[in-house]
């Protein structure tokens, strides 16, 4: 194989994941996924290792589906496996940490041989259990739980499981038109899969897979290798259910191999939604070294084979059943941070301060569940001011203020970036936003709206005498008083005359202003 | 036929194509004077024998003003509440790996976003009027030349904005509405397509206004992006659709030839003084996207640049000429381009004041042109200029001119790999001044098996301005389920819009109607384009319909949920004359006697021939040279070049 060959055929890998992406968007029923975009799709080789995803995936699901397709594998072994089957899971210990978050998998056969595994993590709109984080105790009562089943058996769909999950969500033609996107997906995933393993005469994928990956691990490891030898350390803190949260983090490197510990991470919480299960931690831990080590090469297998993370079971980074993990991204969120901060001293240009964590919300009334997420300010790096207002570490995007009106009797009054909200620095932190919401009619029927209001306790100091930005904020106004959020973030407003207002942080400085 | 000219205004030459009644034609190319560009039009009329009948135009220059910043100072007004629209944009990192990417400035600064109190809901209804004293009072004595103006849901209701614009009209500014550029829902898209408009208008404006002066012709029209005609009051008022005018004639030119030569797949390249372009061309049609990006801060990252909606020839743009400028970045490598030297200084071989190296000074020094011969000796090149450039640089010229293949050739892979395609199964149609001399070095690292230059490819893109036949195209939105459709209304608006279309044509025969519609699964988050059946609309229409969407479905998204409702939201009829009939070009004669030898870098001494002297059935096995006025084509050792009967040159790839 010459480096061309390669080059040619690695990039059609990409692009089929890029099909299979493009199928996702454009069938959609819901503004978190069709507008939003909150979703990833994935190649991978027979193994169940990554060999590719499409360019805008979601970082994290990128990371986890792989496991996801482990724990499927496990239930199903490969020669059980038939042509046409779509395998599921939303288990938030093998897949991507809450239960929104639905795994589709579907192997696929060349001659009757398994040749690779095409699939996508999507976070669905809605999955029954409780609107308000702040009370559930337990992932039972936050909604549907999937174990890894089959949602289609060669071809045909498992009526009874599609039954049992649209009678378990609030808005079943939205979810279910959901997840048969994601089938679609992987049809033309695989269809085109096997188009190019004919075009190029392909009885496996192994060599090829070998090679991609071998590939890349080798870059990331030599990528590795150019960080001198140490043990690093930092820590972020996070707004907490109660009390904010220290998260520590101890990067490690040695030789060509890393590897990441949460060693000191507090017990996880009895409530509130916000513990990670391991397998998210891993996925943010290894996603934000890839940004720091290796931002050019293409992501897969072998690229985070060097890497390993560890978290102590039981804390909020590694928590064990029946935690709720509704709103994990309250923490996991600042995992980038932490790491980023422990590497700061030892690559100063290749890492930025503190990004705000983004703000998502959901609308639920009569006929409509929808959201909207909204960037925060990211954190300054050395030579550049921070940007405003953009999604990190998600890769999502925002939902237009006019689809998200279109499909939701509710008004945004304004939507508009925070003033001096940026951490001062020798570079400055991006601009946070605010966001007002109201009811569009006097009608009467509530509208109750999900805000995870996330770094409104915390400040999160830059790097090298970087200030905090802005913290993150919101309150509700209702005729002349303004009162507090409460915990959790949600909020049911009855008439046209109560406001929400949210604002989403600003992000930290970078070098003494 | 009339007496017609294909005009082609490119950033650094203004190409000319005539064709007179009998079919001859005739050729001519000018520097663009970018100051004042109908200047170099008229003296280019002038040189082919003065005013015709039609005069059919095609301009980068409008692109130019975007990348180049140079247009109007620009205001905003908004929606209150949403002055940071514009800055804030999708919210979205276009690279997941880099924590470092930026965006493009916003073409109006945060001092002249301004907020504007009103307020229109999703339904149309008003909530807050609009004051149009409070916008008299916001725009008095504003330093600005242009205004834009988006608000909230204005393509459902466009009445404030016409308010405020009636206002700012009245102040003597020139104003661009969103309802009238881009009438779609997703407020950014929209605001940054007014945007832009806005920023352009009054360059646009005053041009186009000049040319109309100038009377060169009784009709004068000019290319659309999606490679249609537009009146010059279309034009005017909407500039923005003219973004990619030239590339859209050139695209229109290489699928003639696609068409010609029964070629199924295309990669038309297209090489000029300031940039290359790239378009897939399927079955004899260059592919149409919805909208475009222009001025990229990441050349191959979809999401870095600024968002113009609208039907567009969907093509990569490159900032990569013959006058793209060689440097070393921060980083110690070698860069050609963005930036271009364009027609003035132009590179430093034109002996017009360019100082640093250029792609063509490259080209010149390793023996791909000569000196003598530019222009057809037009225009002599000053070779020790471009010696001086490059050595100043310290680099040497073999290494600018893989650098800037290499970029090429990347650019077009990523946009084919974007679009599933693979590009070892199509040839190459190469044009543009400087796509000749490089087609086939490209085609060789993208693996592309065959290379065509058509006849006299310095000009194609002027000649595909001839080939557009007049095409208006309404879109209407009419949201209908297609189980419980109005017919009565369907039919109505597809009527009316279909009259509009032929009153425009004029033309009574060879008039062509498509109407399509936008459909979707009732609850669904976008729209699936399907073509609308001939005929009554009834309920066998909507039979139709339906089988046609559920095929399309199939075929682009693997499969269709069973049951869901089908909803139709916007219907689309384009209306499009008789396509011209194209003039073969005259043929060389004889068995082509070769003309000269000159030293090639890599090559030693390669034979030259003039292209204009080649019959068709000569054929050469590389290396060779191929010399005309407007370009000049390389063909490598080993490859083998044919000249087709009509006239195309073929390049076998075999070295």
């Amino acid at each position: 194989m010459t480096d061309v060959d390669l080059r040619v055929m690695w990039d059609r890998l990409v692009h089929i994941t890029e099909e299979c992406w493009l199928t996702i968007w454009r069938t959609a029923f819901s503004t978190i996924i069709g507008e939003a975009q909150d979703f990833g799709c994935e190649l991978l080789d027979p193994g169940g290792g990554s060999l590719a995803h499409s360019p805008r995936s979601m970082p994290v699901f990128n990371l986890s589906l792989p496991r996801a397709v482990a724990a499927l594998v496990a239930r199903f072994p490969r020669e059980s496996l038939r042509e046409g089957d779509v395998l599921v899971t939303n288990d938030p210990w093998v897949c991507a940490g809450h239960l929104f978050d639905i795994a589709a998998v579907t192997p696929v056969f060349r001659r009757g041989r398994l040749v690779g595994l095409v699939g996508s993590i999507a976070h669905c709109s809605d999955i029954g259990g409780s609107k308000d984080p702040a009370v559930v105790r337990e992932v039972f009562e936050e909604g549907l739980q999937i174990p890894p089943m089959r949602l289609y058996r060669a071809g045909e769909p498992n009526r009874d499981l599609l039954d049992l999950i649209a009678a378990n969500v609030r808005r079943p033609e939205t979810v279910i038109g959901d997840i048969q996107a994601q089938v679609a997906a992987n049809v033309v995933g695989a269809r085109r899969l096997l188009e190019f393993m004919d075009e190029y005469g392909l009885d496996d994928l192994g060599p090829l897979a070998a090679e991609i990956q071998s590939r890349s691990e080798a870059a990331m490891r030599s990528a590795i290798a150019a960080v001198p030898d140490g043990t690093y350390t930092g820590e972020a803190w996070c707004d907490g259910v109660e009390v904010p949260l220290r998260l520590p983090v101890a990067v490690r490197v040695a030789g060509d191999a890393l590897s990441v510990d949460f060693a000191g991470a507090p017990p996880q919480e009895p409530r509130g939604g916000e513990n990670c299960t391991y397998s998210y931690t891993a996925a943010h831990a290894a996603y934000a070294l890839k940004c720091v080590l290796a931002p050019e090469l293409p992501a897969n297998h072998g690229a985070y084979r060097p890497i390993a993370v560890t978290a102590p079971p039981g804390s909020v980074l590694a928590c064990a059943r029946p935690a709720s993990v509704g709103v994990r991204t309250r923490v996991g969120w600042y995992l980038a941070t932490a790491i980023f901060r422990a590497l700061a001293g030892a690559l100063p240009d290749r890492v930025k301060a503190h990004t705000a964590s983004p703000l998502s919300i959901t609308a639920y009334g009569e006929g409509f569940i929808d959201h909207m997420l909204l960037g925060g300010g990211n954190g300054a790096w050395r030579g550049g001011d921070g940007q405003s207002a953009l999604l990190f570490p998600t890769s999502a995007a925002n939902v237009a203020v006019e689809m998200f009106e279109a499909r939701t009797p509710v008004l945004v009054e304004r939507k508009r970036l925070l003033p001096g909200s940026g951490g001062a620095g020798r570079w400055r932190g991006g601009l946070g936003q605010e966001v007002a919401l109201r009811k569009l009619h006097d009608d009467g029927l509530p509208v109750l709206i999900a805000a995870h209001v996330e770094g409104a306790r915390v400040d999160a100091a830059g790097l090298f005498g970087g200030a905090a930005g802005g913290r993150a904020g919101g309150w509700v106004e209702r005729d002349a008083r303004r009162d507090p959020l409460p915990p959790g973030g949600a909020v049911t407003l009855h008439g046209a005359g109560e406001r929400l207002v949210l604002q989403v942080g600003g992000g930290s400085g970078y070098g003494a202003p | 036929m009339p007496n017609v000219i294909g005009c082609d205004i490119g950033g650094t030459f203004t190409d000319f194509v005539r064709v007179a009644p009998s079919g001859r034609i005739e050729i001519g190319k000018r520097l663009t004077t970018a100051a004042d560009p109908a200047r170099a039009v008229e003296d280019g009329v002038a040189a082919l024998g003065g005013s015709v009948d039609e005069l059919v135009h095609g301009t980068t220059l409008i692109t130019n003003a975007l990348i180049t910043r140079s247009g109007a100072r620009t205001a905003l007004l908004t929606t209150a509440g949403f002055a940071d629209t514009l800055a804030i944009g999708r919210e979205q990192r276009y690279d997941i790996y880099d924590l470092f990417i930026r965006f493009p400035e916003p073409l109006v600064p945060a001092e002249l976003r301004i907020e504007v109190e009103e307020r229109v809901d999703r339904d149309g209804n008003v909530l807050r009027p609009l004051d149009p004293a409070q916008v008299e009072a916001t725009l008095t004595g504003l330093d600005v030349e242009a205004v834009a103006i988006c608000f909230l849901h204005a393509y459902r209701n466009p009445e404030h904005e016409r308010l405020a614009a009636d206002v700012a009209r009245r102040l003597g500014f020139r104003v661009c509405c969103s309802h009238e550029v881009l009438p779609e829902i997703r407020e950014f898209d929209r605001t940054s397509t007014t945007v832009a408009n806005a920023y352009v208008l009054p360059m646009a404006d005053s041009y186009i206004g000049r040319m109309e002066g100038a009377r060169l012709a009784d009709r004068l029209f000019l290319m659309t992006s999606s490679g249609g005609l537009a009146t010059p009051a279309t034009a005017r008022a909407l500039p923005v659709r003219l973004l990619e005018s030239g590339p859209a004639a050139g695209a229109l030119a290489a699928a003639a030839v696609a068409r010609e030569l029964g070629l199924p797949s295309v990669l038309a390249f297209d090489m000029g003084g300031t940039t290359a372009k790239a378009c897939l061309i399927e079955d004899g049609a260059p592919a149409i996207a919805s909208g475009m990006e222009v001025a990229r801060v990441h050349r191959f990252n979809a999401g870095s640049g600024l968002p113009v909606g609208g039907p567009t020839v969907d093509i990569i743009e490159i900032g990569a000429g013959g006058g793209s400028i060689a440097r070393f970045d921060a980083l110690g490598l070698l860069r050609v381009g963005p930036e271009s030297a364009g027609a003035a200084p132009g590179p430093a071989c034109y002996g017009r004041g360019g100082v640093e190296p250029t792609v063509t000074d490259a080209d010149l020094l390793l023996g791909h042109l000569d000196p003598a011969y530019f222009l057809g000796g037009e225009m002599p090149l000053d070779l020790a200029a471009a010696e001086a450039a490059v050595g100043r640089l310290g680099c040497r010229p073999a290494d600018i001119v893989r650098v800037v293949r290499e970029q090429m050739a990347a650019a077009a892979r990523t946009h084919a790999v974007e679009r599933g395609k693979d590009l070892r199964r199509c040839t190459l149609v190469a044009f543009g001044g400087a796509g000749p001399v490089h087609a086939v070095a490209v085609a060789r690292i993208l693996g592309i098996p065959e290379v065509i230059i058509p006849p006299l490819p310095g000009v194609a893109s002027a000649f595909g301005l001839l080939a557009a036949p007049a095409a208006f195209e309404y879109a209407h939105s009419l949201p209908v389920m297609l189980d419980a459709c109005d017919w009565a209304a369907v039919g109505g608006l597809l009527e009316e819009m279909e009259a509009r279309g032929r009153a425009q044509v004029g033309a009574a025969d060879g008039v062509t109607v498509a109407r399509r519609a936008d459909l979707r699964l009732l609850g669904q988050v976008h729209e699936l384009e399907v073509d609308v059946p001939p005929g009554h609309a009834g309920p066998a229409m909507g039979d139709l319909m339906r089988k046609t969407y559920a095929a399309a479905y199939v075929h682009r998204f693997g499969m269709m949920p069973e049951g869901n409702p089908i909803q139709v939201l916007n219907w689309r009829v384009r209306v499009e004359g008789p396509k011209p009939q194209m003039p073969a070009p005259t043929l060389g004669r004889g068995a082509g006697r070769q003309k000269g030898a000159r030293v090639v870098n890599g090559w030693g001494e390669t034979p030259v021939f003039e292209r204009a002297e080649l019959g068709a059935g000569w054929a050469f096995a590389g290396p060779v040279i191929i010399e005309e006025r407007e370009s000049t084509t390389l063909v490598g050792p080993g490859d083998e070049v044919a000249v087709l009967p009509h006239g195309h040159l073929h390049i076998e790839m075999r070295g």
